[in-house]
């Protein structure tokens, strides 16, 4: 027996205290009560015959006190918390409990699947061994014990209550990776799903055998609501900006009908798709979704001022069994207008590629143009963009730059040497600029190969020679961007190519600042990289993130992009000191969350060692290992003891 | 009725219980009148009863002439004189009457005696009210008459219950103090370390019609008492530590109970009434069953 509490020395103290105290009040309680009676001579006459027995009265009081130091010594033992030595029969449990999206489906009750989980992950800590030591993990995309490995069922109730179910899918493979972890080296481990079994087949295919895996499906009154109608979901909710027309914008919503078992069983769908902007309904359309079908809608040539966009999915008859994945989030990029100063000689091809962008009934960019003679910094420095094209000046402008061909040692990048007819071998495809841009077989005739910094990108090199470049540098406590094109666009065949106008399109956008409309898309279950409006302006520290309930978490910024793990749906915003809000949206978009699947059984594993999860065995209610409660117990009834034998008058 | 009275319940409803133990009364005995008390001695009643011999100085006008023309002897007639009934009240106030709740013994014991003292006084007897405890300690002077009734409430409602119960001097001083006879009733609880039997006899001898009613509360004729205790004595002051068992308690209350069946045997035997009243009861109830009996206030 070993003590979790006070150690011995301590408790004697306590002990040889409450014993001094005890006999203290027993000597007190000595002292007679006084009582007045009418006729002492009768008395005398009775207490002449009871002389013979005070002996045996005095003895039975010592026998109280007995008994009271007995109770005292027990209470003093229960502070000390003995435990009896671990049983080998005891097991290490580690709960597992599925807090993914699809467990948030309810029942006709108003209960969800979660809900029963966690009712059923109850039952089983209330049916716990006296030997098993057991632990709460909350499997969403971010496996995570509830708490510590643990006997006391109160503490395990409480590491099931700080359960969440969220808006994201479960990374099974992850939570038994930490359920081994957090078992390894125990006796007897063993892992307990609480689950709708709601995973795709590879995920159970990848379960790791020699793992002793229990399934714990959920009750038939699961079962009953999720073969109710099936589930429909919004899987894609996008929007985007014309190019030539930023007013204007496009959206994509594609929905689908997932039939009561995943399948493609039951009849139509009677459904309402609600577009909003701003909480205004732009359109609403009546659909007719089959069970397993996909439907696209595209809406064109939508307008308005609005930055924040919902598309809900309502069924035209009852509900859905999935709520959350029938609202959709999606944000409108925003625009900007720019002014760009082109200093040239004359480039038809860039003027023309200009002149195709800034076209339109809203035009966004500015353009003037002057020769390089004429070229005056201060002029300069009141654009928003400076395009050099084949001209570099003595010093960078106080503004963004384009740099086509730029030479000699006002150049911002060193150029360490030429190269003749070049051949592009590496591209930075995930960088805005070359997004959509393909710059496979491109042929240039010579080109400046530049020598970078350490924080510059290269974004297209030969051999890891650099002859497209980005860089950003801080010039008068602003940030200044530049793009460097390492050659004369007039001697390559770049501006007979598609990748040519996006090329200047995607350069303009990211010398303004303006991130790509996927940048602030997420979905659920992922650690999102979030770009604050002036990356260059806060490299690292600390940002406030806002959810979409309106609390607000402090998110790590670095190198500009600040990082968090999103489990909600929503819009979100990121508020950074000194910079413009950025906001975002999130979605579930997850096939496999949205089918809502309910196993009643859990096969796992491939091939041979493809195995049927077996049920979680309640434990017998053995003697706990912590003894203070029968101590206590022990206490309680010797106190009873006393008390009927003192109403009895045995031991007075 | 004085504030004191009303202390110790003699108020409005006891009055209205003491008419009501009055009618009753009267429905007990009916037919009979006032003064209907007689003795044998000569007197102004109507009713001849005996002759005695003349002695020099006796009225000549009750000598009977026809009895010295027969026999030639000077007799006198005697009638039964109608005279009123003394009745006596003598109420324990020592300090073990303070047992009970609400006054104790003492109250019922008051409530008592103010019962037969009212239905006494309505029949036109001679009530008189005495108090003792540590010896006779007041005494209200003898009253006939309804009206009356409030100086012995008063007197009662006074009653304080202190000292020690010492029958056989009391009833000594009671005898020696007390030329006219007449009925008593001790309404006590008789505890008395000296002994009840001398007092009473005290009173037989010298002609009185002594009655008995002891008073005995349920707490000290069955005491449920528990424990290491220090009893002391009400009256004596006497100190004895005790350790009492339900056993004990139990032994104490058959001795008790002997105490009181000794003292009823006694008074049994002496041709005297004899009533233990139970505080328990209401003393109304007590007191007719105290007409019932008929030793009282014939």
């Amino acid at each position: 027996m070993t003590l979790a509490g006070l150690p011995w020395a301590q408790l004697l103290g306590l002990f040889a205290a409450g014993a001094a105290a005890l006999t203290m009040l027993y000597l007190l309680r000595q002292r007679r009560r006084r009582l007045e009676v009418p006729f002492l001579r009768l008395w005398e006459q009775v207490l002449r015959q009871s002389e013979a027995t005070t002996l045996w009265q005095r003895m039975q009081r010592w026998l109280s006190l007995l008994v009271q130091l007995l109770i005292l010594s027990l209470l003093v033992l229960a502070l000390g918390d003995p435990r009896l030595g671990a049983s080998p029969r005891g097991r290490t449990l580690v709960l597992l409990i599925d807090a993914s999206a699809s467990m948030q489906a309810k029942g006709g009750d108003g209960r969800s699947r979660f809900d029963l989980a966690v009712e059923q992950a109850r039952h089983l800590v209330r049916h716990l061994a006296g030997d098993d030591t057991a632990v709460v993990v909350a499997l969403d995309s971010q496996p995570a014990p509830m708490g510590g490995l643990s006997q006391n069922e109160r503490e395990l109730l409480q590491q099931l209550d700080a359960v969440r179910v969220q808006d994201g899918p479960a990374d099974l493979l992850r939570g038994l990776q930490l359920a081994q972890d957090l078992s390894a080296g125990r006796p007897n481990p063993q892992v307990v799903l609480f689950s709708d079994g709601g995973f795709d087949e590879a995920t159970l295919a990848a379960v790791p055998a020699g793992l002793d895996l229990r399934f714990q499906p959920l009750p038939d009154g699961a079962a009953r609501m999720a073969a109710a109608e099936g589930n429909l979901a919004i899987t894609s909710f996008a929007v985007r900006r014309y190019r030539r027309n930023r007013l204007g914008y496009e959206v994509l919503v594609e929905l689908a009908a997932f039939g009561p078992s995943g399948g493609s069983d039951g009849p139509s769908v009677p459904v309402e798709l609600e577009i909003r902007q701003e909480g205004e309904t732009v359109d609403l359309q009546q659909l007719t979704l089959r069970p397993g079908e996909r439907l696209r809608r595209l809406y064109p040539n939508l307008g308005g001022s609005g930055t924040r966009l919902e598309a809900r999915l309502r069924r035209r008859s009852g509900g859905d069994l999935l709520p959350l994945d029938d609202t959709a989030y999606a944000l409108m990029p925003q625009r900007r207008r720019q002014r760009l100063l082109l200093v040239s000689r004359g480039n038809l091809f860039l003027e023309g590629a200009l002149l195709s962008i800034s076209a339109g009934e809203e035009n966004q960019i500015e353009i003037e143009k002057v020769a390089p003679a004429a070229y005056d910094p201060l002029q300069a420095a009141r654009f928003d963009i400076v395009l050099f094209d084949a001209f570099t000046p003595p010093e960078p402008p106080a503004a963004h730059a384009l740099y086509l061909d730029p030479q000699g040692p006002g150049s911002p990048l060193p150029i360490v040497e030429t190269v003749v007819a070049p051949l592009v071998t590496d591209v930075a495809k995930e960088h805005p600029v070359l997004r959509w841009v393909t710059l496979k077989d491109l042929n240039i005739s010579r080109a400046s190969v530049f020598r970078l910094g350490p924080n510059d990108v290269a974004l297209a090199s030969m051999l890891r020679r650099p002859i497209l470049a980005a860089l950003e540098r801080q010039q008068g406590g602003k940030v200044r961007r530049a793009v460097l094109v390492g050659f004369d666009i007039r001697r390559s065949d770049l501006p007979l190519r598609v990748a040519f106008p996006l090329l200047l399109v995607n350069a303009l956008d990211w010398l303004a600042g303006e991130v790509t409309d996927e940048a602030l898309r997420f979905t659920t279950g992922q650690t999102w990289r979030i770009p604050l409006a002036d990356r260059a302006a806060a490299p690292t520290g600390e940002a406030d993130l806002v959810l979409p309930d309106g609390g607000r978490v402090p998110v790590p910024v670095h190198e500009g992009v600040a990082l968090y793990h999103g489990q909600r749906v929503g819009f979100y915003e990121l508020q950074s000191r000194g910079q413009r809000p950025v906001l975002l949206s999130a979605n579930l978009f997850n096939p496999v969350e949205s089918t809502v699947r309910l196993r009643t059984e859990l096969a796992v594993g491939e091939g041979a060692a493809r195995r049927v999860l077996p049920q979680p065995e309640m434990g017998r209610r053995a003697v706990r290992r912590a003894l203070w409660p029968y101590l206590l117990l022990l206490c309680l009834l010797l106190l009873f003891l006393e008390w009927w034998s003192y109403q009895r008058r045995w031991t007075v | 009725m004085g504030a004191p009275a009303r202390d110790i319940g003699f108020d409005q409803a006891f009055l209205k219980k003491l008419e009501y133990l009055h009618v009753v009364a009267r429905r007990v005995f009916a037919g009979r009148l006032r003064a209907e008390r007689r003795s044998r001695k000569a007197g102004t009643g109507v009713e001849f009863a005996d002759h005695r011999d003349y002695a020099p100085g006796d009225d000549l006008r009750y000598l009977d002439w026809s009895v010295y023309g027969r026999m030639d002897r000077l007799l006198l007639r005697l009638f039964e004189e109608e005279e009123d009934l003394h009745i006596y009240l003598l109420v324990d106030a020592s300090a073990s009457m303070r047992v009970g709740d609400g006054g104790g013994k003492l109250r019922y014991a008051a409530q008592v005696a103010a019962a037969l003292a009212y239905v006494g006084l309505a029949n036109l007897d001679r009530v008189s009210v005495l108090a003792f405890g540590d010896g006779l300690r007041a005494r209200l002077p003898a009253a006939r008459g309804k009206g009356r009734i409030f100086k012995i409430l008063d007197f009662l409602a006074g009653l304080q219950a202190r000292g020690e119960t010492r029958l056989a001097e009391t009833l000594s001083a009671f005898v020696h103090q007390t030329p006219r006879r007449g009925v008593v009733v001790l309404i006590s609880d008789c505890y008395d370390p000296g002994g009840y039997e001398d007092g009473l006899n005290m009173l037989r001898y010298h002609r009185f019609e002594p009655s008995v009613i002891q008073v005995v509360d349920a707490r000290e004729a069955a005491p449920q008492l528990r424990g290491d205790l220090e009893i002391v004595d009400m009256e004596t002051g006497a100190l004895r530590q005790v350790t009492l068992s339900p056993r004990l308690c139990e032994e104490y209350a058959r001795r008790h109970r002997a105490y009181c069946e000794g003292l009823q045997a006694f008074c049994s035997s002496r041709g005297m009434s004899y009533i233990r009243a139970d505080t328990a009861v209401p003393f109304e109830d007590l007191v007719l069953r105290v007409f019932r009996m008929g030793g009282f206030l014939r």
